[in-house]
C-alpha cells in the first residue's frame, strides 16, 4: 500500500514542482494534508485541531509565536476545498504523471522489470523497493512502477463494476484489489487506505451494522453533485463552544457544566480540566469541519474517550504499547494499533540505509528542514521483499478488519450502546444519501458506478436549508 | 501521546531514513517510538573524529508542541553537553521557549552534529569548557580528543 504518502512522491514524477505545492497543503504541525484548515489572526494556518492543541500548550502560533486565541480562529474555507480537491484527484494525478515520465524521460529500460508483474495493483514507490539495487534509486522505481501499470493493473487502466448488491451482501467479497478501511469499513483500492485514514475522510468507526453501503465516505458527496447544488445543502457549523475560566470555577461547579455537556464527570478538578479543555479542542475543530466532514457527537465522545485512555484519567503511567502485533480487544483506541503496523512497515521499508554518501553529502547537511532534493540512495538487502509485501498486503488488511470488527462487539465504556447516533448537524443531509461506488478520483462516466444516483431524499434538504433564515 | 502525535513521529522517521545524515543511524524501537537511540559518529573535520557517541532522542507526551529532549549517553568533552550523568544538550530550536511545532527532529539531528563540528561557546551548558575552548583552543582539542579515545572508541 501506498502508506506514508509525502509530497516526496513527486520528485521522480514528471512534475516534481508539484513536491512544493504539496507542501503547502500540509500542515506543519502534523505534516498531514490540512484538516478543517483555520487562519490565526497572524495569518497563520494550521488544523483546526493542532493550532488548538498548540494553543492551550503556551497562547502562541506555532509558526511564529505571536500571541493566539482559539476564538479568534476562523475556518480557511478556500484552502479546506483545495486540500479536499487535491487528495480526491492526487492518486490518479501521481500516476499520470509517473507515466509521464516513462514516456518522456526513460533512457533506458531495467532488466529486472520484468519482476514488475509480480507487484501489481501498487502505485507509489513502495511495491518495488528493494528491487532495485543500481543506485538509480527513485527514478528507477517509477519506471517500473509505470511498467506494473501498463500491464493493465495499474489503478487507472483496469475498470471495475461494482453492483449495489456487492456492497451489502458478502462482506468477505471484494473486487479484485479492493480492501475494506480498517477503520470505516468503507471499500476503497488499497493503495488509497492510507491517504483515506490520514487526509481526514475517513468518517471515524461506524456504528451502523449493515456495513459498508452506509459507511461510504461523506466527503465524496461534493464531488459527484453539483458544486451549485451544495452550498443551498450547507447546513450552519454547530455553536462553538467557549472557553472557561477554570480558576474561577469550584470543583462542583465544573462537575456540573461537564454533565451538562454530556461527558464524563469523574475525576478531581485538574482532571476535569484537562477533560473540558481536550472535549473544546475536539468539539471547537469539529465546527471548522467541512459539513460532509462533520463527526457526531457519539464520533467526537469516541475521541475523547481514546483521549481519556491515552492521555487522561485512564491512561496508564508508562505509555501504554501501541505497536503490539496481536488485537487485545479494548476497544476503539487500539483499532489504530494497525495504523502504526502499516506506517512503520512503510517507514522501513522507504529508508535509504544511512550510510556516508560521498557524492551528496553536501545536499544532506546543507539545509535542514527542505525536502530532500536527491535521490536516495538503496539498499536491497534492507528492504522487504516486493513480492512478500504484495501478497501479504491484502490479506494483512484484511485481519486488520476482521480483527477492528471483532473490537466493535467491546463497547468502550463511557459510551452507552443504546445512544442514537446522534447528529451535531440536522440529519437528513448527507450521511442518509451516500450510495455510492468506489473513489474514483477521475471517475469516468464510463464506469457503471452508483455513485452517480441522486440522493434519495433530497427533499428533507430543501426543506431543511429553506427553513434556515 | 495521541495518535496524531505518533503518526507524526513515524513520518519523521522515515523522512529521517529517506534523507540519512552521514555518519548517523537511527535505532528506532516500534515498541517505544518516543525514544530513539542515535548513534553518531565524529564528523571528520572535528575534534570527535573517529568517536562512536551514543544519543537519545525523546518525545515528550506534548511533542510536536514541546520540544524533543536530547541527551549524549557517550561522554564527551564539549561546551554544549552537560558533563553529568545526563549528557544533556538544549539550545537553539531545542529550548522549549524557542522551539516551534513546525521543527522537526531531521533539523535536531543537523543541529547535533553541526554543533559537533562547530561547538557554540557562547550558549555553552559548560562554561569552563566553553572558557578552554575560546582562550585555549590547543587545550581544549588535546582533551577533547583524549576523550573520545576514553569514552567514544
Ligand atoms: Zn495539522
Ligand atoms: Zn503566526
Ligand atoms: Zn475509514
Amino acid at each position: 500500500m501506498e502508506a506514508l504518502p509525502d509530497s516526496t512522491d513527486w520528485l521522480r514524477t514528471s512534475l516534481p514542482l508539484f513536491a512544493p505545492l504539496e507542501s503547502s497543503l500540509r500542515c506543519e504541525v502534523c505534516k498531514e494534508f490540512y484538516s478543517n484548515p483555520v487562519i490565526t489572526t497572524c495569518s497563520h494556518t494550521f488544523c483546526s485541531l493542532c493550532v488548538r492543541r498548540a494553543i492551550s500548550v503556551d497562547g502562541k502560533c506555532p509558526a511564529c509565536k505571536a500571541a493566539c486565541q482559539a476564538d479568534r480562529l476562523v475556518p480557511n474555507f478556500a484552502l479546506r476545498e483545495v486540500v479536499g480537491r487535491w487528495v480526491e484527484a492526487r492518486e490518479a494525478a501521481l500516476e499520470l504523471a509517473m507515466e509521464g515520465v516513462g514516456k518522456g524521460k526513460v533512457e533506458g529500460v531495467e532488466a529486472d522489470i520484468s519482476n514488475a508483474g509480480m507487484k501489481k495493483r501498487k502505485a507509489g514507490d513502495m511495491e518495488v523497493a528493494g528491487e532495485s539495487g543500481e543506485e538509480e534509486g527513485r527514478r528507477t522505481r517509477s519506471r517500473m512502477t509505470r511498467s506494473s501499470s501498463q500491464r493493465g493493473k495499474g489503478v487507472m487502466d483496469e475498470p471495475f463494476e461494482i453492483k449495489d448488491s456487492e456492497d451489502e451482501g458478502d462482506a468477505e467479497f471484494m473486487p479484485d484489489g479492493m480492501v475494506a478501511c480498517p477503520i470505516c469499513s468503507k471499500h476503497m483500492k488499497e493503495e488509497q487506505v492510507w491517504g483515506h485514514l490520514n487526509n481526514g475522510s475517513c468518517p471515524g468507526e461506524q456504528q451502523n451494522p449493515t456495513g459498508a453501503r452506509s459507511t461510504r465516505s461523506r466527503s465524496q458527496n461534493h464531488t459527484f453533485l453539483a458544486p451549485s447544488g451544495r452550498s443551498s445543502r450547507e447546513v450552519p457549523a454547530p455553536a462553538r463552544l467557549p472557553g472557561i475560566n477554570y480558576s474561577m470555577m469550584k470543583e462542583k461547579d465544573l462537575k456540573k457544566k461537564l454533565q451538562d455537556l454530556g461527558i464524563p464527570a469523574w475525576g478531581k478538578k485538574d482532571l476535569l480540566i484537562r477533560r473540558h479543555t481536550e472535549w473544546l479542542h475536539l468539539w471547537n475543530s469539529n465546527c471548522d469541519a467541512s459539513e460532509d466532514n462533520r463527526k457526531s457527537k457519539r464520533d467526537l465522545l469516541r475521541e475523547l474517550d481514546v483521549w481519556e485512555r491515552t492521555r487522561g484519567g485512564r491512561a496508564s503511567a508508562t505509555e501504554p504499547i501501541v505497536m503490539r502485533k496481536d488485537f487485545d480487544g479494548k476497544g476503539h483506541a487500539e483499532a489504530h494499533k494497525s495504523q502504526f503496523d502499516e506506517l512503520i512497515a512503510a517507514a522501513r521499508a522507504k529508508r535509504g540505509v544511512p550510510k556516508a554518501k560521498e557524492d551528496n553529502g553536501d545536499a544532506t547537511t546543507a539545509t535542514p528542514g527542505e525536502e530532500p532534493q536527491h535521490e536516495a540512495q538503496q539498499d536491497a538487502e534492507d528492504m522487504p521483499q516486493p513480492t512478500e509485501e504484495t501478497e501479504t498486503g491484502v490479506s494483512t488488511i484484511r485481519a486488520q478488519v476482521a480483527a477492528t470488527d471483532l473490537e466493535d462487539a467491546v463497547q468502550s465504556p463511557y459510551i452507552p450502546e443504546a445512544t442514537p447516533r446522534e447528529t451535531l448537524v440536522p440529519t437528513g443531509g448527507t450521511a442518509d444519501s451516500d450510495e455510492r461506488g468506489i473513489q474514483t478520483p477521475f471517475g469516468s462516466p464510463s464506469k457503471k458506478l452508483p455513485m452517480f444516483a441522486l440522493p434519495e431524499e433530497p427533499a428533507v434538504d430543501v426543506e431543511h436549508s429553506a427553513s434556515i433564515p | 501521546m495521541s495518535t496524531g502525535a505518533k503518526k507524526r513521529i513515524l513520518r519523521e522517521y522515515a523522512e529521517c531514513q529517506n534523507d540519512p545524515l552521514p555518519g548517523v543511524k537511527i535505532n528506532f524501537d516500534e515498541q517505544n517510538m518516543t525514544k530513539w537511540e542515535i548513534l553518531m559518529d565524529g564528523p571528520d573535520q572535528s575534534v570527535y573524529a573517529g568517536g562512536h557517541y551514543k544519543l537519545e532522542i525523546n518525545f515528550p507526551n506534548e511533542y510536536p508542541f514541546k520540544p524533543p529532549v536530547v541527551s549524549f549517553k557517550t561522554k564527551i568533552y564539549h561546551p554544549n553537553v552537560s558533563n553529568d550523568d545526563k549528557g544533556s544538550m538544549c539550545l537553539g530550536l531545542l529550548r522549549p521557549e524557542e522551539w516551534k511545532p513546525p521543527n522537526k527532529v531531521i533539523s535536531v539531528l543537523h543541529l547535533i552534529r553541526n554543533l559537533l563540528i562547530e561547538p557554540n561557546p557562547d550558549d555553552a551548558i559548560e562554561l569552563s569548557i566553553a572558557n578552554d575552548y575560546k582562550t585555549n583552543r590547543a587545550e581544549f582539542d588535546k582533551t577533547a580528543k583524549d576523550w573520545v579515545k576514553r569514552y567514544a572508541k
